[in-house]
């Protein structure tokens, strides 16, 4: 909303300078979002006398006008205009000056003659003076008076930004002056005048839930009258445009109370008006020159023949006033705040009728806003003649709540006396009734007692209350279990010398198409994405992990650590719709690097989820596999299983072709689901060191096709070996004999220096164990 | 054979070892002194020429003499060595201007860090972290918390719906607050902090369609708007300085009333005014108020006998303040050299 310092100051004379206004605003919680000077433009524009009219010697419809400043000073301007003659005052704007319209004043060559500046139209200064195309100026000021004194001088224009809450009821000069003479304790001038409906049968209401209070009153108007200055600048300072004063007038009434009103052209109306829904399929070309297809669900005010306007939204174009317009029907309402803010979103008109409507209006401003209408047009001497009138409906009781200032102390943590509470809000338009507080009939936004301790705290400022840090018993705070495990697998993999990404959660076909995956049927989809790319929430963290890894790569040959610990969704007949997924990725691709190369293998990929394992305990277990997902390459794939047996992921080397499409040659892969189920347990199991010396023994195998690593591994532990501790792949080599794997074993006892003996003797069992699936010693 | 004599040879032989070029000068001249033939060895024998008196005087003259020869030499020919190794050395110089080569380091995304900055405010306040499901059913994300069905805030505009009846991403942390409340079962006091992610439908350079929030609850008997203050004002210290200021203005919340916001301190221009703060000096950085008595009583508590009050704060807005970031996007583009500037130390052992 837009606000204006001297409208305001209407209402509260004695209101403080325009940075106190702000900083009160601000308390009340009215957000000021800008403050600008309205009026400057004007301020060039000076009250000049015609001395002389002749034709321009080059152009039939031109003339050139020369006119007398006020310091004598004699100025010829070239005007295309038809009026103006000697003697006339009208108003000059010299080089320099800017208009409303955004024009800057220079001197122009018209037609051979140097035209400075221009004499101009009451348009051109942003007001209606009626038909004329220079604005002949009848008032006695002196030449030289600037167009800004005859305007009242400049004003100040706070854009305001209101919350749900103040729109109820604020989006109006009187409403805010009232809650800024409230906050400063200054005194305020606002009286009304309630309008005397007598009882012509003029309209009638088919639903009072829609409408549940109509007014309606006939006026006799002087036509092509002009709205008074001081009217239209306040219009115009709060960025209204004048169009003719029944309009202006509606327009000034519901700037200033906050009540919409309606004037229908009368002579346009056939019969009787009728407030009713509209048949399906009824048109109706709305005042923005819009032809509107209405249904049941939207109300018009209707005469014997069509709909005239939709309710409380927007008149139609057949019954418009105009400045011809001498019998005039108003409207005075009270809608269903509701009804009015779904029509405006249905047909997307967001008209001032209709923000003021769809928040809620004061039902009492029936009575209010046609007396002050009336009164306007009667100090305008515009009223020929009040016709009859009609009120369908009756006011609302005013509602009571009981006065509690004890809670109202409580909720807020003040000791303020019961008198400082009450006068806030009295300042504020609540009144005490016995133990009771009445609501002023506009406070729509006011149920209990939280709200008026809110506008308490308002009026005194929420500053006023002093900051107490609330006292309970001294427990300690507790993160979730799960959310722990969690932040330990983050941690983990962060020590493990990878990167967290956090990408967003939503996903497509495309993108996981293009990640090798199909889409499964249990995936959930957005109903109203806000781009293609995002129409489903993803069911696996790859696709997004992938583009991570194109985007880094698309302007450098990065390598790249990373994972992501986020949830992945999917349809469910239980609550259970989201999973936690760990993703781990790392591209393999060697990178030259001085001294040596940089160059990831698959197997670093597996040792972190081995150490992740044993760091995190997270029970798994894991096989080679020959196949399995399909983005994965099948000659490099483990499935990984939980501590229950069942299959929770899986580690390897993505497909090479699907890796290329995100610019990466080879990429490792690890994901699994993080069970949200089972929060791992384990005791800490920790040793003394070992004393004895170990000893170290290398063995080269020669180990036939089709034997893995873990076929030898096994054997090993077959041996159930008290003093063989480890056995790890040293070193590897193709030869005529086929492939040999040299492995280190080495021994050490808790209790004792080893012999070679020992060790010699467990070596043998090995190679026996070992013999049966074909591997051999080499010599 | 005298003192004098044994004082001219130390003289000498410490000349030449001082003066040997190399080790061979240096043997040469040990030979010279201690060899079989040497001149102390020869002095030696010659002592049992001498009368007795005069020979244990020179014989302990001449043993202190070949200790200190002894020693000399060896001093020599050590520093001696250790010169030959440094030449040595110096010509296998390897270029210590080259960069150095980095660990490989991990690193946990700003906006986690700055979670669980806020996450360790509170929990030393006493705060229990909670959590709530993103698939949200509607009556949490909405009804609950005081936003009927007809609330802008319901709109197709702001908020994504799913292919799930009546569950919507939620749009807000504060579902949780319910959550929590159910779960408390009308404990007291109940002190939650609930972090997560939200869905809004809103992208630009101050909004991004998934973000991350925490939302905190207390409810106790007598809990006050001025307990509110407090709390968010020992917040704004702990996270963001000991200097900075806050302010708080009346707003609206469905789901709170009073409604309050809290703005602290433009860091641009550290309220002067400036055009990121438009000129006021302050930034918004959350909202809040008091449990609206609605509310309350969705979660199972009376409102005429407890009271609460709750608060929201955008992980991603803190962050930015934080960092100094002024693009929310960047956040989720994830680019390693964007995140990497977040291995510097940011001035916070904490974060
Ligand atoms: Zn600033």
């Amino acid at each position: 909303m837009i606000a204006s310092y001297r409208w305001l100051q209407r209402f509260v004379p004695e209101l403080p300078d325009a940075n106190t206004l702000e900083e009160k605003l601000t308390q009340l919680g009215w957000e000021v979002v800008s403050r600008e000077e309205w009026g400057t433009c004007y301020e060039p524009v000076e009250l000049v006398e015609i001395v002389k009219r002749v034709k321009h010697p080059n152009a039939d419809h031109l003339s050139v006008m020369t006119i007398r400043r006020q310091n004598g000073q004699l100025t010829s301007v070239v005007t295309g205009a038809q009026n103006g003659v000697a003697g006339d005052h009208v108003w000059y704007a010299p080089p320099g000056t800017q208009l409303v319209d955004g024009r800057v004043m220079e001197t122009v060559n018209m037609r051979g003659i140097e035209s400075p500046g221009m004499l101009l139209s009451s348009q051109e200064l942003g007001f209606e003076a009626g038909l004329q195309d220079i604005w002949i100026w009848d008032g006695a000021q002196n030449l030289g008076t600037r167009f800004l004194d005859v305007v009242g001088g400049s004003d100040t224009i706070f854009e305001l930004e209101l919350t749900p809450n103040l729109a109820v009821y604020g989006q109006n000069m009187h409403a805010l002056a009232q809650e800024l003479a409230a906050s400063l304790s200054l005194p305020w001038d606002f009286r009304e005048t309630e309008f005397f409906y007598d009882h012509a049968p003029m309209a009638k209401v088919s639903d009072a839930h829609d409408c549940p209070i109509y007014g309606i009153t006939e006026f006799w108007i002087q036509p092509n009258a002009v709205t008074p200055l001081w009217i239209q600048v306040l219009l115009r300072s709060i960025g209204q445009r004048p169009i003719n004063p029944a309009v202006d007038l509606t327009n000034f009434v519901l700037w200033d109370m906050g009540q919409p009103l309606h004037a229908f052209d009368a002579d346009k109306v056939n019969g009787m008006i009728e407030v009713r829904r509209a048949w399906d399929g009824e048109k109706l070309t709305t005042l923005d020159g819009v032809e509107r297809t209405l249904s049941s669900q939207d109300l018009v005010i209707a005469d014997q023949t069509q709909a005239l306007a939709l309710a409380g939204v927007m008149g139609g174009t057949f019954a418009a006033v105009s400045s011809a317009t001498v019998h005039i029907l108003l409207e005075a309402a009270h809608f269903d705040s509701q009804h009015i803010f779904q029509t405006m979103r249905r047909h997307q008109i967001f008209s001032d009728a209709a923000l003021h409507f769809g928040k809620g209006t004061d039902p009492h401003a029936v009575l209010s806003a046609p007396a002050h209408y009336q009164n306007l047009l009667e100090k305008m001497g515009l009223l020929v003649e009040k016709g009859g009138s009609q009120l369908i409906g009756t006011m609302p009781v005013r509602r009571h709540i009981s006065f509690n200032p004890q809670g109202i102390k409580q909720l807020l943590g003040v000791n303020w006396a019961e008198d400082k509470i009450l006068e806030g809000l009295e300042r504020l338009g609540f009144e005490k009734e016995e133990e009771d507080i009445v609501i002023p009939s506009n406070r729509h936004d006011v149920e209990g007692t939280h709200d008026l301790a809110e506008d308490v705290a308002r009026v005194y400022g929420l500053e006023k209350i002093e900051p107490h840090m609330f006292m309970v018993s001294a427990t300690p705070g507790r993160p979730s279990p799960h959310v722990a495990y969690h932040e330990l697998i983050r941690n983990s993999m962060t020590a493990a010398g990878y990167w967290e990404v956090i990408t967003r959660s939503f996903s497509s076909v495309p993108r996981l198409r293009r990640a090798g995956i199909e889409l499964p049927p249990d995936v959930v989809r957005v109903i109203n994405p806000l781009r293609d790319e995002e129409t489903l929430l993803r069911p696996s963290l790859l696709p997004g992990m992938l583009e991570t890894v194109e985007a880094n790569r698309a302007r450098r040959d990065i390598s790249l650590s990373l994972f992501e610990l986020a949830p992945v969704y999917q349809r469910s007949d239980q609550d259970h719709t989201e999973h936690q997924e760990l993703i781990v990725i790392r591209t393999l691709d060697e990178r030259m690097c001085y001294p040596r190369p940089d160059s990831p293998h698959l197997l670093e990929v597996k040792g972190v989820m081995e150490w992740m394992n044993q760091k995190c305990g997270m029970g798994l277990s894991w096989q080679q596999v020959s196949s399995g997902p399909e983005f994965m390459h099948p000659g490099r794939l483990l499935v990984l299983y939980g501590a229950s047996g069942s299959v929770v992921g899986y580690l390897g080397e993505l497909r090479p072709g699907i890796a290329q499409r995100y610019r990466a040659k080879r990429v490792g892969v690890w994901f699994m689901r993080i069970g949200d189920d089972r929060v791992v347990t384990a005791t800490p199991n920790i040793r003394h060191p070992l004393r004895y010396p170990e000893v170290v023994r290398d063995l080269s195998l020669i180990i036939p096709q089709g034997v893995s690593y873990q076929d030898i591994f096994e054997r090993a532990k077959q041996l159930r070996s008290q003093i063989l501790q480890t056995l790890t792949p040293v070193d590897h080599y193709h030869g005529d004999f086929g492939q040999s794997w040299t492995f280190r074993l080495v021994f050490q006892s808790e209790e004792k220096t080893l012999t070679d003996q020992e060790v010699d003797q467990v070596i043998q069992q090995f190679l026996q164990l070992v013999e049966n699936i074909g591997v051999t010693i080499r010599q | 054979m005298d003192g004098e004599q044994f004082n001219e040879w130390k003289d000498q032989m410490t000349q030449q070892a001082m003066n040997a070029e190399s080790l061979t000068d240096l043997q040469a001249a040990r030979h010279q002194w201690l060899g079989r033939r040497g001149t102390i060895t020869g002095a030696m024998k010659g002592l049992s020429s001498l009368p007795i008196e005069k020979r244990k005087v020179v014989g302990r003259q001449l043993n202190e003499l070949r200790e200190y020869a002894l020693d000399l030499f060896k001093r020599c020919e050590e520093n001696m060595e250790l010169q030959a190794e440094t030449s040595r050395l110096q010509a296998e110089t390897f270029d210590m201007t080259l960069p150095g080569l980095w660990p490989q380091t991990g690193l946990l995304h700003p906006v986690t860090r700055t979670r669980r900055l806020v996450e360790d405010v509170f929990l030393r306040m006493g705060f229990s972290l909670e959590y709530g499901p993103e698939i949200e059913d509607e009556w949490y994300n909405f009804e609950a918390l005081n936003i009927p069905a007809n609330h802008p805030a319901r709109d197709m505009q702001d908020s994504f719906f799913i292919d799930l009846p009546e569950r919507v991403l939620r749009t807000h942390t504060s579902p949780v607050q319910i959550r929590a409340m159910q779960r408390y079962n009308r404990a007291l006091p109940v002190r939650i902090l609930a972090p997560g992610r939200v869905f809004r439908r809103d992208d630009d350079a101050t909004h991004v369609p998934m973000f991350f929030q925490v939302e905190g609850l207390v409810i106790d008997h007598g809990i006050s708007l001025a307990d509110l203050k407090g709390t968010l004002q020992t917040m704004a210290h702990e996270l963001l300085g000991d200097d900075i200021k806050t302010r708080f203005r009346p707003s609206y919340f469905p789901f709170t009333e009073p409604s309050m916001e809290m703005d602290v301190t433009c860091a641009a221009c550290r309220g002067e005014g400036c055009r990121v703060c438009k000129g006021t000096g302050w930034v918004e950085i959350l909202g809040s108020g008091m449990v609206h008595p609605q509310v309350l009583r969705n979660g199972g508590y009376d409102p005429h006998r407890v009271s609460g009050f709750a608060f929201g704060l955008g992980i991603e807005r803190l962050a930015m303040r934080i960092f100094g970031i002024d693009d929310l996007r960047l956040l989720y583009q994830n680019d390693m050299e964007f995140l990497s500037q977040f291995q510097s130390y940011t001035g916070r052992p904490g974060l």
